[in-house]
């Protein structure tokens, strides 16, 4: 697969949009058929990568000038946006239909995204990650009801500061060492001292907790997640702190840090999840109780990376973004953009029957109960983090566990309840996007039952992480 | 520490007194492009090299000591991305006025708990 | 042979079918009903094939390295199963009738297609991730079933599902130690490998293993969740949770005492009366639960709650018995669980019955029913005699053997714990029986009938297998007595007809015909005697005078009001553990999370500024 495309094609789109016809119905195709088109090419892609595959841009060579990196890991993370992206076009098709704005927003956006995960360069990273905020925040005050303001308001400012913080970490990192590409640097990195390095790696870090949603760098998400209408909720949570996850993930395995950065970032994974599931327990809100849910599972993922289950981590992220997405749209469809709150969704499934389904697999999925995918990732998490003799963490984890547990069960047995007579027949959503979640959902419990296939992409895309000689040899060897 | 890089400390640090004490909306924007105008020094101050000659379009051989040119390469896009992140929030922050008719940050007009 | 093949097959067929069972209960639900009812019974049929054939495990697929879901047949397991595919066999037989009280049958049935579906799974399980399993399947279908029968069963559906999720966590924690350690979870595996680890160790599985068994089991300290539960539950799913449900905990303790060999494990801990510590401890805790069971369930005004503290006393008795692992504590636990399966199960039905044709189970709005309802008043007379021991019934000799173990040992209190909750049990087993059956009926009862038939039969069958399995208790005793040899230990020794104990020895044949030859000649009496007056019931209380509360509010003067007043006011500030859980640890945990969410979420930017600078000072400190 060539990367250009990923990143070329959704931003010219995003400019075609412009000086095609006013139509929304075109404009809402012509997304939909760019998302499945880079949707396609990266699965597509994801199968025959033999190794990691370096390109250069605007014909510089590699050291110098920007470079995209394909390997199994990168291509895992595109898969996995890319996945959440189109589920996310698809299930809104029924009801809405983009104006060239948030057309071009969504474009650019995932432009933005698929480069923050290609890209090899650091301050290309810096780029990208811009690009992604600002154009999700754009589209999410794009109308006038939907999010909100001081909670975007807020988030920008942090980014603002973590960026700068970024930015200082990359002229610290320019000036020892003359280079900011990854590959590069991760041969140079020894020349700057430890103690110094220890700061350089953990301001470059910045953003990146900001993004992936770590403690206490996302006190700003779960404001934005009970407020936003599911489109910019699945997209947040699907692919901005996947996103953020894998940028962070790459930096470990390149650049070397110390224990103590470890360590340090293990206490702030295990605080954003404990946090996270109990606030989660407390909130009658369903989309606020979903959005703390996600913090705390990035919270789950960054610890299960850092404490030595790395595999388990990114099978259960494609787990958690599948079943967030799809939660996050069932509970728009499912409330028809009404009331959102435990007492108010009481018997809803008898209004769209299809819908409770949808959320009941996914909620059950991120719960972690058997025959669901989610139970097949927390078991490989829970079985490498105890081989790695990690039990107070373990414990922990299963701590949070069960609090997830509990409040999920507790939504789905309001959303199934019996007790409740419930006013006006049944309104099924949109065909297509009913059919396409449906079919996500059985793909929950097909990946619970047959977790192979997914399996082994993460485990390539693992083995893609540890194996830096060949990442570094693709950048830089073929000079 | 040469005079470049304390300049742009001090602004980074003016604007995060800015950001943590000022309660008016655009004030706090002001003090945000202020720190990220200290942060740009700081990023040019790394190529800089005294009597330094910036090497565009003069021929190799007569360059005895260049300026980096990359940090300032990147410097011109933190530039352009600074406008487009303060263009957003000033937006943002208009239309907090046009909702809430205030721009104290504090204030939770508006603001359904 | 049996078309479903293997038991594991079994399960897994009827998970797939699951759905199509669900599609079927909305076409008609007693043909679904019939149809697991068939499905138990070809299960049944199947075990009994599969009985002596020990030790065979069947693998199928890997979950992770090393662990796969795999099968095996072993004594106890097979005798576990045994009895919970019988009572679910009873029970889809009353359902065919008595689902038409329930609201939403189609999913009560889907659900109870899993749970059934999970027992055998659970209970055949070759390794510990295989019982977690099916153990988290059956927790979360019995959590909807739970929940559909009312508003308030939501709540309790909750408190259900929030304990045994802790204790499925805590036997997942446990799993993947030894998974650490071992690289197995084969139990049979483990049995041999545990004696090689340290005491420490042993003690941390024993205590992890110990606290999953008695939340599920509804044992003291860990009992909180039974009374709300099978009080509010469905009315014939109350049967399965107590009857059946509650012994996924009894089998873990089992495995945990029995299987793995604790005494063994224990042999350099100290002793205490013969016992290890940790086992005495553990018989202790079971003792201290028939106590407070019986004390709970004498205060009870609802006849399923009062069951549900019965069942908690029941649990204790297996889970002391288990405990003491001695030739005859095993026997009588084992044959504990038949007991209380058919007891409960026989109670639970017919409440049921009762609530099928009066709608109510509250005492106090209940009475006289035995002539209009003989065959469920019948049922619910049995099973309470074989509950509180006495002896034609099977019940007696589950005690008798549980008896001859703690007197021999010389356990005071548990000896003590042991008599208590048999004598506490006359009290709260006749409470319903005298005022359901027995008293006046009020009038809105006049035309109440017998329920149909086909709810009889299994009230019918599990009287007969009562009364049978208290004639000859051998038959019980044989699997018993084989899986005690299969895991070294004494078998008890008895005959067709008599059981040998070290204080002497039972002959039950003989006691069944004293019984009735006792029977027999008060039946002979009470014809000859002369009739009984009917006193009507509220005129013995107001000695002639009506007072204007009678008029208002009758039930006050109902004689089932305040039944055991004089007992229960002995006990009437005492603390209560069900209160503790909800509060100290539900109620704490949630405004601990209002309390984090105005810390950090509270949408303030300089808030959050400061929270990111305190942090990183804070960790800078700490490290």
């Amino acid at each position: 697969m060539n990367p250009t495309f990923m990143i070329a094609i959704p931003l010219l789109t995003a400019f075609l949009l412009f000086v095609l016809p006013k139509r929304r119905w075109l404009n809402t195709l012509f997304i939909t058929l760019v998302a499945l088109f880079t949707s396609v090419y990266s699965i597509a892609g994801l199968f025959n990568i033999e190794k990691s595959m370096s390109f250069g841009m605007g014909g510089w060579p590699t050291p110098f000038g920007i470079n995209l990196v394909v390997d199994n890991l990168s291509a895992f993370f595109v898969m996995v946006t890319q996945l959440s992206f189109l589920l996310t076009i698809f299930a809104l098709f029924g009801w809405y239909r983009a104006e060239r704005y948030s057309g071009a927003l969504m474009m650019t956006f995932l432009a933005a995204v698929n480069g923050m995960i290609l890209t090899g360069d650091l301050f290309n990273l810096f780029v990208f990650m811009e690009i992604a905020s600002v154009s999700l925040f754009a589209l999410l005050n794009l109308r006038e009801s939907s999010g909100s303001l001081k909670a975007t308001f807020n988030y920008m400012v942090l980014n603002a500061l973590a960026s700068s913080v970024y930015l200082i970490g990359i002229a610290l990192v320019y000036r020892a060492t003359g280079t900011l590409n990854m590959a590069d640097l991760s041969q140079k990195w020894g020349v700057i001292s430890e103690a110094s390095a220890t700061t350089v790696f953990l301001m470059l870090l910045t953003p990146l907790l900001l993004k992936a949603e770590i403690f206490p760098l996302n006190l700003w998400a779960p404001r934005i997640y009970g407020r936003s209408s599911a489109g910019i909720t699945t997209l947040l949570a699907g692919m901005v702190a996947p996103a953020g996850f894998y940028a962070m993930i790459r930096l470990f395995s390149l650049l070397s840090s110390s224990g103590t950065t470890q360590n340090s970032l293990l206490i702030l994974a295990v605080l954003t999840m404990v946090i996270g599931e109990v606030v989660a327990l407390t909130r009658k809100s369903l989309r606020e109780m979903l959005g703390f849910s996600s913090v705390a599972g990035m919270g789950v993922l960054l610890m299960a990376a850092l404490s030595n289950a790395m595999e388990g981590a990114l099978f259960h992220l494609f787990n958690l973004a599948l079943a967030k997405v799809v939660m996050f749209l069932s509970v728009e469809l499912l409330t028809a953009g009404g009331r959102d709150d435990l007492e108010s969704l009481k018997g809803t499934y008898k209004r769209n029957p299809a819908m409770a389904f949808v959320f009941a697999s996914g909620a059950f999925s991120v719960a972690g109960l058997p025959l669901f995918a989610g139970f097949r990732s927390k078991l490989i998490i829970l079985s490498d983090m105890m081989k790695a003799e990690h039990y107070i963490i373990t414990a922990v984890f299963i701590f949070a566990s069960i609090v997830e547990f509990f409040y999920y069960t507790r939504a789905v047995q309001h959303i199934f309840s019996s007790n409740e007579e419930i006013a006006g027949g049944r309104q099924c959503s949109h065909p297509l996007s009913t059919l396409v979640l449906l079919a996500a959902a059985i793909f929950i419990i097909f990946t619970g039952i047959y977790p192979e296939s997914v399996m082994a992409l993460a485990e390539k895309a693992q083995m893609a992480l540890t194996d830096v000689g060949a990442y570094v040899a693709s950048v830089l060897g073929g000079m | 520490m040469n005079l470049y890089t304390f300049t742009s400390l001090l602004l980074i640090a003016i604007g995060v007194y800015g950001l943590l004490s000022q309660r008016h909306l655009f004030k706090m924007l002001v003090s945000l492009s202020v720190l990220e105008l200290g942060v740009n020094i700081l990023l040019v101050s790394i190529g800089y090299s005294k009597d330094g000659v910036a090497p565009i379009l003069t021929p190799p051989e007569q360059i005895i000591n260049p300026v980096d040119p990359l940090p300032q390469a990147l410097v011109l896009t933190a530039i352009v991305i600074g406008v487009g992140t303060t263009a957003l929030m000033s937006a943002i922050i208009v239309k907090i006025y046009k909702r809430t008719g205030t721009l104290d940050l504090s204030s939770n007009r508006g603001e359904d708990e | 042979m049996c078309p479903f093949g293997t038991i594991s097959s079994f399960s897994f067929s009827l998970l797939i079918i699951s759905p199509l069972i669900y599609l079927l209960a909305r076409f008609d639900r007693r043909w679904a009903s019939a149809f697991l009812a068939l499905a138990s019974g070809l299960g049944l049929y199947k075990l009994a094939t599969m009985y002596g054939e020990w030790g065979l495990p069947s693998q199928s697929f890997e979950i992770i390295p090393n662990v796969t879901i795999s099968f095996t047949n072993s004594p106890i397991q097979w005798y576990f199963a045994f009895i919970g595919l019988g009572i679910m066999l009873t029970i889809f037989l009353f359902e065919i009738s008595w689902l038409s009280k329930s609201r939403t049958p189609s999913a009560h049935i889907f659900f109870e297609a899993v749970i059934l579906a999970s027992l055998p799974g659970f209970f055949m399980a070759g390794d510990l991730m295989t019982l977690y399993i099916f153990f988290e399947l059956m927790s979360w279908a019995a959590f909807f079933i739970v929940s559909q029968a009312s508003e308030k069963s939501e709540k309790a559906a909750r408190t259900f599902i929030a304990m045994n999720t802790t204790g499925a966590m805590a036997l997942l924690y446990v799993l993947f130690l030894l998974y650490t350690r071992f690289s197995t979870l084969n139990i049979e595996e483990l049995r041999t490998l545990l004696p090689s680890a340290g005491a420490g160790f042993n003690l941390i599985i024993f205590a992890l293993f110990v606290f999953s068994g008695l939340i599920k089991a509804g044992s003291f300290p860990l009992h909180t969740w039974l009374r709300k539960t099978h009080g509010n539950a469905p009315d014939s799913f109350s049967a399965v949770l107590s009857g059946y449900l509650i012994k996924y905990g009894s089998f873990v303790v089992a495995v945990t005492t029995v299987i793995f060999p604790s005494l063994l494990l224990f042999s350099n801990a100290p002793h205490f009366m013969g016992l290890p510590l940790p086992n005495y401890i553990l018989a202790v805790l079971g003792g201290v639960s028939i106590i407070v069971g019986t004390l709970m369930a004498i205060k009870q005004q609802d006849a399923k709650m009062l069951i549900a503290y019965s069942s908690v006393s029941h649990a204790g008795y297996i889970v002391m018995a288990l405990a003491m692992v001695s030739s005859y504590s095993v026997a009588g636990g084992l044959l504990h669980v038949l007991v209380h399966a058919l007891a409960a199960a026989g109670m639970f039905l017919s409440m049921a019955a009762v609530k099928y044709r009066t709608g109510t189970t509250n005492m106090s709005e209940l009475g006289g029913l035995v002539d209009r309802m003989p065959v469920t008043f019948a049922t619910y007379l049995i099973s309470i005699i074989s509950t509180a021991g006495i002896p034609p019934m099977v019940g007696f000799v589950s005690k008798w053997l549980i008896y001859q173990s703690t007197i021999t040992g010389g356990f005071i209190f548990l000896s003590f714990a042991a008599f208590f909750g048999s004598i506490g049990s006359f009290l709260y087993v006749f409470r319903p029986l005298a005022t359901v059956f027995f008293g006046q009926r009020p009038k809105r009862l006049e035309n109440v009938r017998e329920v149909p038939f086909i709810m009889q039969l299994p009230m019918i069958i599990i009287s007969a297998l009562t009364v049978i399995f208290g004639v000859l208790p051998s038959i019980a005793l044989k699997p018993i007595a084989e899986a005690e040899r299969y895991y070294g230990i004494k078998p008890v020794s008895f005959s067709f007809s008599e059981i040998r104990g070290a204080l002497g020895s039972w002959n039950s044949v003989l006691v069944f015909f004293v019984f009735m030859l006792g029977f027999i000649m008060a039946a002979v009496i009470f014809y000859l005697a002369r009739k009984s007056v009917r006193v009507g019931l509220l005129e013995n209380y107001t000695a002639g005078e009506i007072p204007r509360e009678i008029i208002n509010s009758p039930e006050l003067y109902h004689y089932a009001h305040n039944f055991y007043r004089p007992v229960e006011r002995l006990y009437e500030h005492h603390p209560s553990l069900e209160d503790f859980y909800e509060t100290a640890l539900g109620e704490n945990l949630k405004k601990f999370g209002v309390f984090l969410k105005t810390l950090f979420y509270n949408h303030r930017l300089d808030w959050y500024l400061y929270v990111s600078i305190l942090t990183i000072l804070f960790l800078w400190w700490l490290l």
